[in-house]
């Protein structure tokens, strides 16, 4: 008994762990082997797809969302019950702050498990999902007529929403549409009317003239509070390029990367850019470099700055006495001009389908409908500006809700249709390259390195990022 | 008799299951380190040797950097926290009510979320926060804390302070209070000075108290994540990007997930030597 005790003992342990040790390192390799480029073509062929239209063609499917906690989801998502009257189509769908939401996207399509049917899109993200072939494009939805409404107009859509979205993974030609935009930004010089007036200004039209003005107010109290002259994000992550920086980038002729590959982001252009940017966040708060577009909005909207430049429908911040002390004493400017004239970026949140989904005709039905005029009205008041067709800019709707903001329903649309687009490499690298950018941007508004040596280094860097 | 020679390797499949499901992700995320498995070009990954380690920890890169900052962090938190502990245990080794009470009071920072915390530092710390507000009470300029480069790094140790002193207080009280009162008789009895008490007496009988909280702190400092992303997110610029950080902005922003393991196949490397030298040390003492 004792004997055989210590034997099963002796086998037990040592050869026993070792065994399970190989046995797991055999199963890790193996399940390393996992297939990532697969392509993952799920459900129906789309251009195969044939009849009439219906919107009950997928009646009693059922198809899965996911989304970002933002305006434009809560809009579709109040909506809900009338597209499953509409199509008899069943939706569950997920809500997840901003960046829970993309891990679970990337997760999920990564894997090619296709739980998800359509989801919640921004514009880098078109870029990696469709370099990888996880997103599906759409234009055998949109060009079916068995599959799109005649009413759909895809021509109403702002054309640089449209471009932001159109893309060709392997850089020849226009490429497809990735994903539908269902809600717009572009970059507007915010000023605070009640300050220039009292100060004698008027409002400046040109980046020198914003930083002269900046510097004469920076320090200064109005209402009792001390302001900072400007305010702008400052956090080292690519959201400070697709920001307000883009209008500094857009109005030197700015450019990251030429068509055939080569950085250049150290150009004389750029490097003024960066320059006059930087000249600028001189006058924002000192800890600037922690500023997302969050703390930079709040900054602003607390009545402590003179100038910002960012997001145009923040007006919904700025306009709103729950969160703002800056209530109609905010000016809606174009952004400023340079030696190239005024411009800005863009930055679209669009819907987009999974290419693993099994259900994609049911999803697609459901981008349809969320994208279509009547339901986009129907989510303006429910706070999803600025809307992404042309035909409802100059609505009823959208005049009635910014009715008190302002010059605010022209300043956005001036902007969007003379001044937005996008600015930067349409790349899945995108973010790496711009997080690169936004840390140098960083180097030189914190007075560490002169523009041209911070871009000279990252221009490197990122050059063997693409290579 | 067959049925006996099952029983134990059949009493031993939860045990077995158990340790797959902890070998199996950590042994598949090492082998990524040497691989080029990037999720933005969607392709297979491709070995790639040690080509990830290379290029990160070379003299300049990124993982070397990330790799300082690590070791500079924790060797700050740690070192601060438990002569801080320390301190004030020894304070509360003392009699009377508001001994009791403080001592369930100091407790209170450990309850706390530490992104919570972090948050309501961070708002302490903007430049015309309470912090600078209390420095002008004593006639010292403003101090830039998070947003300068040359700051950021120590202020958010001190946030880690704040949250985990508590912790060390905790650990070296109970090692305090285990010392029997006879030896703290005989000390005074031949004639030992407090100082003296307690650096010969109280400092080497706690010595595996110390062990134990140089363990559990450098170990949670070493792979800090919550409190720097919430503070700084690594910045300004990369002052307070530690490999934890570097791994979470290459592998989930980036994509790049070969490169982001190799940062956390360092970094396990330097969590398991510190635990194992350690305890190492306290084994050889206790035998």
């Amino acid at each position: 008994m004792e004997n055989e005790r210590r034997r099963w003992r002796r086998i037990g342990r040592r050869d026993f762990l070792k065994g399970v040790g190989a046995g797991a390192l055999a199963v890790s390799l193996a399940g390393c082997g996992v297939d990532f480029s697969q392509k993952r073509q799920g459900g129906q062929d789309p251009s195969k797809v044939k009849g009439e239209f219906s919107w009950t063609r997928e009646k009693g499917k059922t198809i899965n969302l996911i989304f970002a906690q933002h305006p434009m989801a809560d809009s579709f998502i109040a909506e809900l019950p009338s597209f499953e009257n509409l199509t008899g189509i069943k939706v569950t769908y997920d809500t997840l702050p901003e960046e829970e939401f993309f891990q679970k996207v990337r997760t999920d399509l990564s894997t090619g498990q296709g739980n998800y049917d359509a989801f919640m899109a921004g514009p880098p993200n078109n870029f990696q999902y469709a370099a990888a072939g996880w997103n599906e494009p759409l234009d055998d939805y949109i060009n079916n007529p068995a599959l799109t409404d005649k009413n759909y107009n895809v021509e109403d859509f702002y054309p640089a929403c449209i471009d932001v979205n159109t893309w060709d993974p392997k850089g020849t030609g226009k490429g497809s549409l990735w994903a539908i935009p269902a809600n717009e930004e572009a970059y507007s010089l915010f000023y605070r009317k009640d300050i220039l007036e009292q100060a004698g200004m008027a409002v400046p039209q040109t980046f020198d003239e914003v930083i002269s003005a900046a510097a004469k107010l920076d320090g200064q109290s109005f209402g009792g509070k001390k302001i900072t002259g400007f305010v702008g994000r400052g956090d080292k992550t690519f959201p400070t390029m697709t920001g307000g920086f883009s209008s500094a980038f857009g109005a030197y002729g700015g450019q990251d990367v030429s068509p055939d590959g080569e950085v250049l982001i150290n150009s004389p252009e750029t490097v003024k850019a960066v320059t006059k940017w930087a000249e600028l966040q001189q006058y924002s708060p000192d800890n600037v470099g922690t500023f997302t577009w969050y703390e930079s909005m709040n900054h602003f909207a607390a009545g402590n700055s003179a100038f910002f430049i960012d997001a145009d429908h923040m007006s919904e911040t700025f306009e709103n006495p729950d969160a703002s002390s800056v209530v109609g004493k905010v000016g809606y400017g174009l952004p400023p001009q340079g030696d190239a004239g005024r411009a800005c970026g863009i930055w679209i949140w669009s819907l987009a389908m999974a290419a693993a989904s099994q259900n994609n005709i049911a999803a697609w039905l459901f981008v349809q409908w969320a994208t279509t005029k009547e339901q986009l009205e129907k989510a303006i008041p429910k706070g999803n500006i600025n809307p992404t067709r042309q035909s409802l800019a100059n609505s009823d709707t959208m005049k009635e809700y910014t009715k008190d903001w302002g010059n605010y329903n022209e300043a956005w649309q001036t902007i969007l249709s003379d001044y937005a687009k996008w600015r930067y490499i349409k790349s899945p690298k995108f973010p790496e390259l711009g997080d690169r950018w936004a840390l140098a941007i960083q180097e030189v508004v914190l007075g560490k390195k002169s523009a041209q040596e911070a871009m000279d280094e990252a221009a490197k860097d990122t050059q063997s990022i693409l290579d | 008799m067959t049925s006996s020679r099952r029983l134990p390797y059949l009493l031993l499949l939860p045990g077995i299951a158990l340790l797959v499901a902890i070998l199996y992700p950590f042994l598949s995320g090492v082998y990524w380190s040497f691989t080029d498995f990037d999720l933005a070009l969607g392709q297979n990954p491709t070995f790639a040797g040690i080509t990830n380690y290379l290029t990160s920890f070379a003299p300049g890169g990124e993982g070397l950097h990330a790799f300082l900052i690590t070791l500079a962090y924790a060797a700050l938190a740690v070192a601060l926290q438990t002569a801080l502990g320390f301190g004030v245990a020894l304070l509360l080794m003392r009699e009377g009510a508001h001994i009791k009470f403080i001592r369930a009071l100091i407790v209170l920072p450990l309850l706390m979320p530490p992104v919570v915390a972090t948050m309501m530092w961070r708002v302490m710390m903007i430049p015309d926060g309470v912090l600078n507000y209390m420095l002008g009470w004593v006639w010292l300029p403003p101090f830039d804390w998070l947003g300068s480069t040359s700051t950021a790094l120590f202020s958010v140790v001190l946030i880690d302070t704040w949250i985990y002193t508590p912790f060390v207080i905790l650990i070296l009280l109970a090692g305090m209070q285990s010392i029997p009162t006879e030896i703290h008789e005989a000390a005074r009895v031949d004639g030992a000075s407090y100082p003296r008490e307690v650096w010969n007496l109280v400092v080497p009988l706690l010595r595996p108290f110390f062990i134990i909280v140089i363990v559990f702190r450098g170990i949670d400092s070493l792979k800090m994540f919550d409190i720097i992303y919430t503070a700084t997110r690594g910045g300004p610029i990369d002052a307070t990007m530690n490999l934890h950080v570097q791994a979470y902005f290459t592998g989930v922003r980036d994509l790049n997930i070969g490169e982001s393991m190799s940062f956390l196949v360092v970094l396990w490397v330097l969590c398991y030597g510190l635990a194992f030298v350690l305890l190492r040390i306290r084994r050889g003492r206790m035998a």
